[in-house]
């Protein structure tokens, strides 16, 4: 599943912290973050502000009651 | 002197020390801030739930409080109340409360092995928050309640605010453990479990094996992107 581009990060990160297991962004490039991570949330976050970095990174969670509640955010 | 008067000689007077200053109306929603405009920095407040926190404690206090969130960072939140009625939240953060913490997150940063374009602009980031003492913190949180209310407080009046913890869910009744990290976390789950005296409690030890994530190393395209951008 991948994140929509455009997404409200602040409501895509309230939801993330919801949830019951860890989230993780994948990336293109084989990074694994864990977005439940304060540090990977500031990393990530960091890296959406600059136009060159995309959202194209998979978004991988650990359990479908996860899946569901991020289903919004997620295509 | 009328409040927006004294609310912008604040406003100006955080802004000399690096400080950023947010307006927000009794719903959260951002009216004026100090904070600049591009980049991630305004996001910050929300990304790291902190804002929540703070509304919450907004709505059942009317003094300050301040509350930090797991990277660390300080927020420090006065709401003002008209006829009962939470009307503005003033925010004065982010900012680090010693150089340690500040240390200590960007040790936190290279200890990801994070790529270094990666890590560079989290550090560009962070380099924005500025290094405040608490106690400095709390003196100007005095200040802002004064600038709302006319009300002088002591710095013991001020309020810690806990962050939230999500709801904890019975591993023998629902089956599964939230996985939340830190000492804390994990003592409430125990102490919880003495507590309803449940003899069928499971450890719960995904706590301990939970990672921050890991990097791709070895790949040798990545690793000429990693050595092309200077940290």
């Amino acid at each position: 599943m991948f994140l929509k581009p455009n997404t409200n990060l602040e409501e895509f990160f309230q939801r993330v912290r919801s949830c019951q297991q860890d989230v993780m962004f994948h990336s293109k490039e084989n990074d694994w973050l864990n977005l439940r991570s304060a540090l990977c949330v500031y990393l990530f976050t960091a890296a959406c502000s600059d136009s060159s970095f995309s959202l194209q990174g998979e978004i991988v969670c650990n359990c479908p009651e996860d899946e569901a509640l991020l289903r919004e955010f997620l295509e | 002197m009328e409040l927006a008067a004294k609310i912008e000689v604040l406003k100006e007077f955080l802004s000399c020390a690096g400080v950023a200053y947010w307006h927000f109306d009794g719903e959260m929603m951002l009216l004026a801030t100090s904070a600049a405009e591009s980049g991630a920095f305004r996001q910050l407040l929300a990304i790291g739930g902190c804002k929540q926190i703070l509304h919450q404690y907004c709505l059942t206090h009317q003094i300050p409080g301040f509350c930090s969130d797991a990277a660390a960072l300080l927020w420090l939140a006065s709401p003002r109340y008209v006829n009962g009625v939470l009307t503005d939240v003033h925010v004065i953060g982010p900012v680090f409360g010693s150089e340690t913490s500040e240390q200590s997150l960007m040790k936190s940063l290279q200890e990801l092995n994070v790529p270094q374009e990666l890590a560079y602009k989290t550090t560009v980031l962070l380099r924005q928050v500025p290094v405040i003492p608490h106690t400095l913190l709390m003196q100007y949180g005095l200040l802002l309640h004064w600038c709302l209310t006319g009300e002088k407080l002591e710095k013991a009046d001020l309020q810690i605010v806990p962050p939230s913890l999500p709801s904890v869910v019975n591993a023998s009744v629902g089956g599964i453990i939230p996985s939340r990290s830190g000492a804390y976390a994990l003592e409430q789950q125990i102490f919880q479990a003495v507590e309803e005296g449940d003899i069928n409690y499971t450890h719960p030890k995904d706590i301990y094996s939970r990672e921050t994530g890991s990097l791709c190393r070895g790949d040798p395209l990545r690793h000429a992107k990693t050595n092309w951008f200077p940290a």
